[in-house]
């Protein structure tokens, strides 16, 4: 059961899971009757628990879905099992009001059709684009959904190539479906698409186990009973961010040289939110507020905030919902979401992981624990096949090797356990599991506190793995060898003079030492 | 004959019990309480400092012959706890089977095609609860019930609970949250094609009332 202050469940790759706090109703306060007077009591919609999709479970500016890991929504739904969900997407706010609900919409849909195995919903994405043709599905998602069946493309560029038309025609030739390949629209046929769409679904929206997950429209709040998905299916555009720049931000954001930043700090807000109601939960679509996610705005902005303008403005700090309460422009969506864990802002951490020689190690298998937690176990990021065939991922000096952790606080510490990876090691080999032996281990600091120069420096080399001594002094003389041909300045002298503490911060902050030859 | 203040929790047909009178109408009817009739219209919904006056109990004088025995009947004014049940989605939770537990007693009752149930209770009665469908209803199982708490529909109090009991939580009735209440108005008054400003007007008052019951 919640406490009050709602619970966390799990944060992992793809989104956060957790319960509300409980909404236990206050005692109703009625007046006696003695002739015709009577006190209407009515059911109030409270979730009880959320799961939130973060960005990268689509496609840039795309409702097409590359990830959909939701073991965390079937442990919620075991919780309290009968539960009714209804899904919400938002965008950020760059962009026209009209855009961003449609493009909110159109993802609430593509999860509305993934979960339910409902390849027409996707169908419908895919051959109808958005009023400004950005969502796109194109050749693009038939590569990708090829590259979950046993006919790779390989790259999945929207380039319509001959490999990607001949991996098509052998799906079709081993479905038993008529060989029509891409039309002159570059499109693929009805019952092609049906059968890709599912296999791909399949593929990728599994429970922890690996296996497919799916549910019913019994399982959706308004049961399915809704024009275009009401009540189970919404997008609230960028209406509801959980943060909203500071007026100086937004102003240097907006410049076109800082587009990829904006997009990144952006994320957080684009976002899906699924919400679970109480067992046994329905609503008569014909009640409900939200527009449908083929319709306008005008049906949102009737439930704004009557200062929703203010709220929707970038003030002179920046605001996150959860410190300030007001970032939102809709009260209906605000009234579900005031107290939930699930729209907290989350921190990315990102560790890159090297072996004794600093060279990187794509796919090692870890275990990663942060406090109070427990184990993850990761593997670092990699760009397959492009090593040379015959050697360990190692050899390739510019692999990423990064493991990356979202938590909704910035951890002072989280302990990791890394082992190298073996010859073939890929994105698609399995998971390490919590009891296996690890060559590696180390108390990584995270939240280095900048107040104390020398200990961040410390703190820093520690990092990096110069921590053989005997002594500091050592470690710091053995850091100052290695870097000398790279920092001029540094004086080999075993002290943490200006030029090495920089060096030191420069080397660790961006992840890039050098190579020991 | 006194000048009663009225505390909070307190309604009429509680304070004609107090000071022994059977029919409370005696007491509402009595011209001293004419302005505060007018104001609260429902004497089971008053709030806290409203003076009401209580006369004399007068005597009732009837004749009767010696030797044959005569019926007098107290005019006693049943008082009930009348509620309508209504679901998520705003419609009534018809023919269905509920528990009250009020005055130290179960009741099983079934509400009838509007969601109507209703159940005598004593003039005492303050607390009640009850259990609506199943314990696993989605009806928010439990309702816990306080009699005589309901303050009148001009006083903020009054509208944070018809709000509340009408399903735009707005949160305990103690706990002060502006942007709750106004949140919960806006939400009112836009299912209800009022104009939408937040402020719980006297057009917003009415709605509240006539939608509540009372």
């Amino acid at each position: 059961m919640a406490d009050n202050e709602g619970k966390v469940h799990q944060i992992t790759a793809g989104g956060l899971a957790a319960s509300h706090p409980d909404q236990t109703r206050p005692a109703v306060f009625v007046g006696a009757a003695t002739a015709n007077e009577f006190n209407t009591v009515r059911a109030f919609l409270a979730p009880s628990a959320c799961f939130r999709l973060e960005d990268d479970t689509f496609a840039m500016n795309s409702s097409f879905i590359s990830e959909f890991k939701s073991g965390p929504l079937k442990d919620l739904l075991a919780l309290q099992p009968g539960s009714k969900i209804s899904i919400f997407g938002h965008t950020d706010p760059v962009g026209q009001d009209d855009f961003n609900k449609v493009l909110a919409g159109r993802r609430a849909q593509s999860m509305l059709g993934i979960l339910l195995r409902d390849t027409p919903l996707w169908e419908d994405l895919y051959r109808h684009h958005d009023n400004l043709g950005k969502d796109k599905w194109g050749v693009a998602s038939v590569q990708n959904m090829l590259n979950r069946t046993p006919f790779p493309t390989g790259r999945a560029d929207g380039v319509l190539d001959e490999p990607t038309k001949t991996q098509l025609k052998q799906f079709e030739a081993a479905r038993g479906l008529p060989p029509n390949g891409f039309d002159s629209k570059q499109e693929i046929t009805k019952s092609t698409f049906a059968q890709l769409a599912k296999e791909y679904m399949d593929a990728i929206c599994i429970d922890d186990d690996r296996k497919p997950f799916s549910v019913t429209r019994d399982d959706f709040l308004a049961r399915g009973k809704g024009s275009d998905g009401k009540g189970d299916i919404q997008g609230c555009g960028e209406f509801n961010p959980i943060l909203l720049f500071s007026k100086a931000d937004k102003a240097e954001l907006d410049r076109p040289e800082r587009k990829a930043e904006r997009n990144s700090r952006n994320q957080p807000n684009r976002r899906a939110m699924i919400l679970l109601f109480r067992p046994g939960s329905e609503i008569d679509p014909t009640q409900w507020p939200c527009p449908t996610v083929k319709e306008g705005v005008a049906g949102c902005k009737a439930r704004f905030f009557s200062d929703a303008d203010q709220r929707r403005k970038n003030a002179d700090e920046e605001r996150e919902f959860v410190k300030t309460k007001d970032t939102f422009a809709c009260r209906f969506y605000q009234r579900m979401l005031e107290s939930s864990p699930c729209e907290g802002l989350l921190r990315t951490i990102q560790v890159r992981l090297f072996d004794r020689k600093a060279r990187p190690l794509p796919f090692a298998p870890c275990l990663v624990s942060l406090a109070g937690k427990p184990p993850q176990p990761h593997r670092a990021s990699g760009v397959a096949g492009s090593t040379p065939a015959g050697s360990t991922p190692s050899d390739d000096e510019t692999q990423d090797a990064l493991i990356t952790v979202r938590d909704l606080k910035v951890p002072t510490t989280l302990n990791l356990k890394w082992s190298r990876p073996q010859t073939g090691d890929g994105p698609n080999s399995p998971l390490p599991a919590p009891t296996d032996e690890f060559e590696f281990e180390l108390e990584v600091a995270i939240d280095i506190p900048e107040d104390k120069p020398e200990a961040a420096s410390l703190t820093r080399l520690t990092n990096m793995g110069y921590v053989r001594g005997p002594t500091r002094v050592d470690d710091i003389r053995e850091f100052q060898r290695d870097y000398k041909p790279r920092f001029a300045e540094i004086e080999i002298d075993g002290t943490l003079n200006a030029a090495t503490q920089k060096a030191i911060k420069e080397v660790h902050d961006t992840c890039t030492p050098n190579v020991k030859r | 004959m006194a000048n009663h203040i009225v505390k909070k929790g307190e309604f009429l047909a509680a304070i004609a019990k107090q000071y022994g009178f059977s029919d409370w109408n005696v007491i509402w009817d009595d011209p001293q309480n004419s302005d505060l009739k007018k104001k609260r219209k429902n004497p089971n919904v008053l709030y806290q400092g409203d003076k009401l006056f209580v006369p004399e109990k007068r005597k009732k004088e009837a004749s009767a012959s010696a030797g044959q025995r005569h019926k007098f009947q107290i005019k006693a004014q049943p008082l009930k706890l009348r509620l309508v049940l209504k679901g998520l989605d705003d419609k009534p939770l018809a023919n269905t089977p509920c528990v009250l537990h009020v005055d130290g007693g179960q009741f099983e009752l079934t509400s009838d095609g509007q969601g109507l149930i209703e159940q005598k209770i004593s003039r005492s009665a303050t607390v009640a609860d009850l259990v609506i469908g199943g314990l696993d209803s989605p009806s928010q199982g439990v309702v816990p019930i306080s009699i005589g708490q309901l303050d009148p529909v001009d006083t903020a109090s009054g509208q944070t609970a018809r709000l509340n009991n009408m399903g735009y939580f707005v949160g305990a009735p103690d706990a002060d949250d502006s942007q709750a209440f106004r949140s919960a108005v806006e939400e009112f008054q836009c299912n209800n094609k009022l104009a939408v400003d937040g402020k719980c007007g006297p057009k917003t008052q009415a709605k509240l009332l006539e939608l509540h019951g009372c």
